[in-house]
Protein backbone atom coordinates (compact mmCIF):
# COMPACT_ATOMS: atom_id res chain seq x y z
CA UNK A 1 0.00 0.00 0.00
CA UNK A 2 2.98 2.31 0.54
CA UNK A 3 3.81 2.15 -3.16
CA UNK A 4 0.20 2.96 -3.98
CA UNK A 5 0.19 5.97 -1.65
CA UNK A 6 3.50 7.11 -3.09
CA UNK A 7 2.38 6.93 -6.71
CA UNK A 8 -0.92 8.67 -6.00
CA UNK A 9 0.94 11.41 -4.15
CA UNK A 10 3.29 11.78 -7.14
CA UNK A 11 0.31 11.84 -9.48
CA UNK A 12 -1.32 14.59 -7.39
CA UNK A 13 1.88 16.61 -7.45
CA UNK A 14 2.24 16.24 -11.22
CA UNK A 15 -1.45 16.86 -11.99
CA UNK A 16 -2.64 18.89 -9.00
CA UNK A 17 -6.05 19.86 -10.35
CA UNK A 18 -6.97 16.71 -12.28
CA UNK A 19 -10.61 15.68 -11.88
CA UNK A 20 -11.66 12.05 -11.54
CA UNK A 21 -12.76 12.13 -15.17
CA UNK A 22 -9.35 13.40 -16.27
CA UNK A 23 -7.48 10.80 -14.20
CA UNK A 24 -9.72 8.14 -15.73
CA UNK A 25 -9.03 9.43 -19.24
CA UNK A 26 -5.27 9.61 -18.67
CA UNK A 27 -4.95 6.17 -17.10
CA UNK A 28 -7.72 4.36 -18.99
CA UNK A 29 -9.12 3.13 -15.65
CA UNK A 30 -12.88 3.37 -15.15
CA UNK A 31 -13.98 6.48 -13.26
CA UNK A 32 -15.67 4.54 -10.42
CA UNK A 33 -12.52 2.48 -9.99
CA UNK A 34 -10.38 5.64 -9.92
CA UNK A 35 -12.67 7.01 -7.21
CA UNK A 36 -12.18 3.86 -5.14
CA UNK A 37 -8.42 3.76 -5.60
CA UNK A 38 -8.06 7.40 -4.59
CA UNK A 39 -10.15 6.67 -1.51
CA UNK A 40 -7.91 3.85 -0.38
CA UNK A 41 -9.00 0.71 -2.24
CA UNK A 42 -6.04 -1.48 -3.06
CA UNK A 43 -4.68 -1.11 -6.62
CA UNK A 44 -4.08 -4.00 -9.00
CA UNK A 45 -0.59 -4.27 -10.43
CA UNK A 46 -1.97 -3.39 -13.90
CA UNK A 47 -3.53 -0.21 -12.47
CA UNK A 48 -0.29 0.71 -10.76
CA UNK A 49 1.48 0.26 -14.09
CA UNK A 50 -0.97 2.59 -15.83
CA UNK A 51 -0.42 5.34 -13.24
CA UNK A 52 3.33 4.79 -13.56
CA UNK A 53 3.19 4.98 -17.39
CA UNK A 54 1.22 8.25 -17.35
CA UNK A 55 3.71 9.79 -14.91
CA UNK A 56 6.77 8.63 -16.83
CA UNK A 57 5.40 9.77 -20.20
CA UNK A 58 4.62 13.20 -18.79
CA UNK A 59 8.04 13.52 -17.15
CA UNK A 60 9.78 12.42 -20.35
CA UNK A 61 7.83 14.98 -22.36
CA UNK A 62 8.84 17.70 -19.90
CA UNK A 63 12.49 16.62 -20.10
CA UNK A 64 12.41 16.56 -23.91
CA UNK A 65 10.87 20.02 -24.08
CA UNK A 66 13.44 21.30 -21.60
CA UNK A 67 16.33 19.72 -23.50
CA UNK A 68 15.06 21.10 -26.79
CA UNK A 69 14.91 24.58 -25.28
CA UNK A 70 18.32 24.13 -23.72
CA UNK A 71 19.89 23.09 -27.04
CA UNK A 72 18.43 26.17 -28.71
CA UNK A 73 19.81 28.27 -25.84
CA UNK A 74 23.27 26.70 -26.21
CA UNK A 75 23.35 27.76 -29.86
CA UNK A 76 22.96 31.39 -28.80
CA UNK A 77 26.00 31.28 -26.52
CA UNK A 78 29.57 32.22 -27.29
CA UNK A 79 32.42 29.88 -26.36
CA UNK A 80 33.23 32.08 -23.38
CA UNK A 81 29.65 32.00 -22.08
CA UNK A 82 29.45 28.22 -22.56
CA UNK A 83 32.55 27.85 -20.41
CA UNK A 84 31.00 30.07 -17.71
CA UNK A 85 27.80 28.04 -17.85
CA UNK A 86 29.74 24.78 -17.62
CA UNK A 87 31.48 26.10 -14.54
CA UNK A 88 28.16 27.09 -12.98
CA UNK A 89 26.58 23.70 -13.72
CA UNK A 90 29.60 21.82 -12.41
CA UNK A 91 29.45 23.82 -9.20
CA UNK A 92 25.74 23.11 -8.77
CA UNK A 93 26.20 19.39 -9.47
CA UNK A 94 29.05 19.24 -6.97
CA UNK A 95 27.04 21.06 -4.29
CA UNK A 96 24.04 18.85 -4.96
CA UNK A 97 26.15 15.70 -4.59
CA UNK A 98 27.16 16.89 -1.11
CA UNK A 99 23.64 16.26 0.14
CA UNK A 100 24.05 12.52 -0.44
CA UNK A 101 24.89 10.96 2.93
CA UNK A 102 28.51 9.90 3.31
CA UNK A 103 27.66 6.24 3.87
CA UNK A 104 25.73 6.15 0.57
CA UNK A 105 28.69 7.68 -1.27
CA UNK A 106 30.92 5.09 0.34
CA UNK A 107 28.68 2.19 -0.60
CA UNK A 108 28.40 3.53 -4.18
CA UNK A 109 32.16 3.71 -4.35
CA UNK A 110 32.47 0.15 -3.11
CA UNK A 111 29.91 -1.06 -5.66
CA UNK A 112 31.75 0.74 -8.44
CA UNK A 113 35.03 -0.70 -7.35
CA UNK A 114 33.44 -4.12 -7.27
CA UNK A 115 32.04 -3.50 -10.75
CA UNK A 116 35.48 -2.65 -12.06
CA UNK A 117 36.94 -5.72 -10.45
CA UNK A 118 34.20 -7.93 -11.91
CA UNK A 119 34.72 -6.42 -15.34
CA UNK B 1 45.44 22.64 -7.46
CA UNK B 2 43.43 22.60 -4.26
CA UNK B 3 40.01 24.22 -4.50
CA UNK B 4 37.43 25.19 -1.92
CA UNK B 5 33.74 25.10 -2.73
CA UNK B 6 31.19 27.49 -1.28
CA UNK B 7 29.96 25.13 1.44
CA UNK B 8 33.51 24.33 2.55
CA UNK B 9 34.14 28.07 2.69
CA UNK B 10 31.10 28.56 4.93
CA UNK B 11 32.29 25.80 7.26
CA UNK B 12 35.78 27.29 7.41
CA UNK B 13 34.27 30.68 8.31
CA UNK B 14 32.12 29.08 10.97
CA UNK B 15 35.02 27.24 12.62
CA UNK B 16 37.35 30.22 12.18
CA UNK B 17 35.07 32.31 14.42
CA UNK B 18 35.23 29.72 17.14
CA UNK B 19 36.05 26.01 17.35
CA UNK B 20 32.86 24.00 17.20
CA UNK B 21 31.38 20.57 17.67
CA UNK B 22 29.48 18.94 14.81
CA UNK B 23 26.13 19.89 16.36
CA UNK B 24 27.24 23.49 16.90
CA UNK B 25 28.22 23.70 13.23
CA UNK B 26 24.73 22.53 12.28
CA UNK B 27 23.18 25.18 14.55
CA UNK B 28 25.54 27.85 13.28
CA UNK B 29 25.15 27.21 9.55
CA UNK B 30 21.71 25.57 9.24
CA UNK B 31 23.18 23.30 6.55
CA UNK B 32 21.88 19.75 6.19
CA UNK B 33 23.63 17.08 8.25
CA UNK B 34 24.86 15.11 5.23
CA UNK B 35 26.28 18.20 3.52
CA UNK B 36 28.25 19.19 6.62
CA UNK B 37 29.46 15.64 7.14
CA UNK B 38 30.70 15.30 3.55
CA UNK B 39 32.43 18.69 3.59
CA UNK B 40 34.06 18.15 6.97
CA UNK B 41 35.48 14.85 5.77
CA UNK B 42 36.94 16.66 2.75
CA UNK B 43 38.29 19.52 4.86
CA UNK B 44 39.92 17.09 7.28
CA UNK B 45 41.47 15.25 4.33
CA UNK B 46 42.74 18.56 2.92
CA UNK B 47 44.21 19.25 6.37
CA UNK B 48 42.35 22.55 6.59
CA UNK B 49 40.32 21.51 9.63
CA UNK B 50 41.59 19.42 12.48
CA UNK B 51 39.58 17.53 15.05
CA UNK B 52 40.48 17.50 18.73
CA UNK B 53 38.19 15.51 21.00
CA UNK B 54 34.71 16.42 19.71
CA UNK B 55 35.57 19.83 18.30
CA UNK B 56 36.71 21.03 14.92
CA UNK B 57 39.43 23.69 14.63
CA UNK B 58 40.92 25.59 11.74
CA UNK B 59 44.44 24.30 11.21
CA UNK B 60 46.82 27.06 12.26
CA UNK B 61 49.59 25.61 10.12
CA UNK B 62 47.84 25.58 6.79
CA UNK B 63 49.86 24.43 3.81
CA UNK B 64 50.75 27.01 1.18
CA UNK B 65 48.35 25.33 -1.24
CA UNK B 66 45.45 25.44 1.24
CA UNK B 67 46.10 29.11 2.06
CA UNK B 68 46.16 29.91 -1.65
CA UNK B 69 42.88 28.08 -2.19
CA UNK B 70 41.19 29.95 0.66
CA UNK B 71 42.49 33.39 -0.28
CA UNK B 72 42.39 32.98 -4.07
CA UNK B 73 40.49 35.88 -5.63
CA UNK B 74 39.23 33.71 -8.51
CA UNK B 75 37.82 31.16 -6.03
CA UNK B 76 36.21 33.96 -4.02
CA UNK B 77 34.71 35.36 -7.22
CA UNK B 78 33.22 31.94 -8.06
CA UNK B 79 31.60 31.83 -4.61
CA UNK B 80 30.32 35.40 -4.93
CA UNK B 81 28.81 34.71 -8.36
CA UNK B 82 27.07 31.62 -7.04
CA UNK B 83 25.65 33.53 -4.06
CA UNK B 84 24.49 36.37 -6.31
CA UNK B 85 22.83 34.06 -8.80
CA UNK B 86 20.97 32.34 -5.95
CA UNK B 87 19.82 35.68 -4.50
CA UNK B 88 18.66 36.91 -7.90
CA UNK B 89 16.91 33.68 -8.88
CA UNK B 90 15.03 33.57 -5.55
CA UNK B 91 14.26 37.26 -5.49
CA UNK B 92 10.73 38.57 -5.65
CA UNK B 93 12.03 42.06 -6.31
CA UNK B 94 11.94 43.14 -2.67
CA UNK B 95 15.65 42.65 -2.01
CA UNK B 96 17.09 44.00 -5.24
CA UNK B 97 17.24 47.70 -6.09
CA UNK B 98 17.78 48.57 -9.70
CA UNK B 99 18.32 52.05 -11.10
CA UNK B 100 19.09 53.18 -14.62
CA UNK B 101 20.28 56.78 -14.48
CA UNK B 102 22.25 59.35 -16.42
CA UNK B 103 24.97 60.92 -14.27
CA UNK B 104 27.20 63.88 -14.76
CA UNK B 105 30.85 63.66 -13.74
CA UNK B 106 30.05 65.55 -10.54
CA UNK B 107 27.13 63.27 -9.67
CA UNK B 108 29.31 60.22 -10.30
CA UNK B 109 31.89 61.61 -7.86
CA UNK B 110 29.16 62.12 -5.25
CA UNK B 111 27.93 58.56 -5.73
CA UNK B 112 31.47 57.16 -5.44
CA UNK B 113 31.92 59.14 -2.22
CA UNK B 114 28.72 57.75 -0.77
CA UNK B 115 29.66 54.20 -1.79
CA UNK B 116 33.07 54.69 -0.20
CA UNK B 117 31.37 55.70 3.06
CA UNK B 118 29.09 52.66 2.97
CA UNK B 119 32.08 50.39 2.26
CA UNK B 120 34.06 51.88 5.13
CA UNK B 121 31.07 51.44 7.44
CA UNK B 122 30.66 47.79 6.44
CA UNK B 123 34.38 47.12 6.87
CA UNK B 124 34.21 48.64 10.35
CA UNK B 125 31.60 46.13 11.44
CA UNK B 126 33.54 43.48 13.28
CA UNK B 127 32.53 39.86 12.93
CA UNK B 128 30.48 39.18 15.99
CA UNK B 129 31.30 35.69 17.19
CA UNK B 130 27.92 35.28 18.81
CA UNK B 131 26.09 35.95 15.52
CA UNK B 132 25.25 32.73 13.78
CA UNK B 133 26.91 32.37 10.38
CA UNK B 134 23.49 31.67 8.88
CA UNK B 135 22.22 35.04 10.14
CA UNK B 136 25.01 37.10 8.60
CA UNK B 137 23.66 39.50 6.01
CA UNK B 138 24.69 39.71 2.40
CA UNK B 139 24.80 43.22 0.98
CA UNK B 140 25.82 43.78 -2.58
CA UNK B 141 25.91 46.43 -5.24
CA UNK B 142 27.52 46.96 -8.60
CA UNK B 143 27.25 49.07 -11.70
CA UNK B 144 27.69 48.81 -15.40
CA UNK B 145 26.87 50.72 -18.55
CA UNK B 146 23.57 49.93 -20.20
CA UNK B 147 25.16 49.55 -23.63
CA UNK B 148 27.86 47.24 -22.31
CA UNK B 149 25.29 44.89 -20.76
CA UNK B 150 23.15 44.85 -23.90
CA UNK B 151 26.20 44.15 -26.05
CA UNK B 152 27.14 41.23 -23.82
CA UNK B 153 23.83 39.63 -24.76
CA UNK B 154 25.16 39.33 -28.29
CA UNK B 155 28.76 38.37 -27.59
Amino acid sequence: MNLQKEIIAKFNRQFPNATLKEVSKKTGIQITRVFRIINGYEMKVSEYERFYQVLTQDQNRDSCEHLDLYLKYLKTLSHHKKKALEEKYSQKILLDSLSIPHYVLNSTLTNNEMGVENA
Amino acid sequence: MLSINLIERILIESVYKEEKSFDSIITDTHLPHAVIENCIITLLAKNILIKKLDKYYLNENLSKEATQAITSESEKLKAKKLILSEIISHSHGDNINFFKVAMSEREEKILNGLIYNVEEFLKSLSTNKSTKTTNEQIIFWGESKYGKVINHLYS
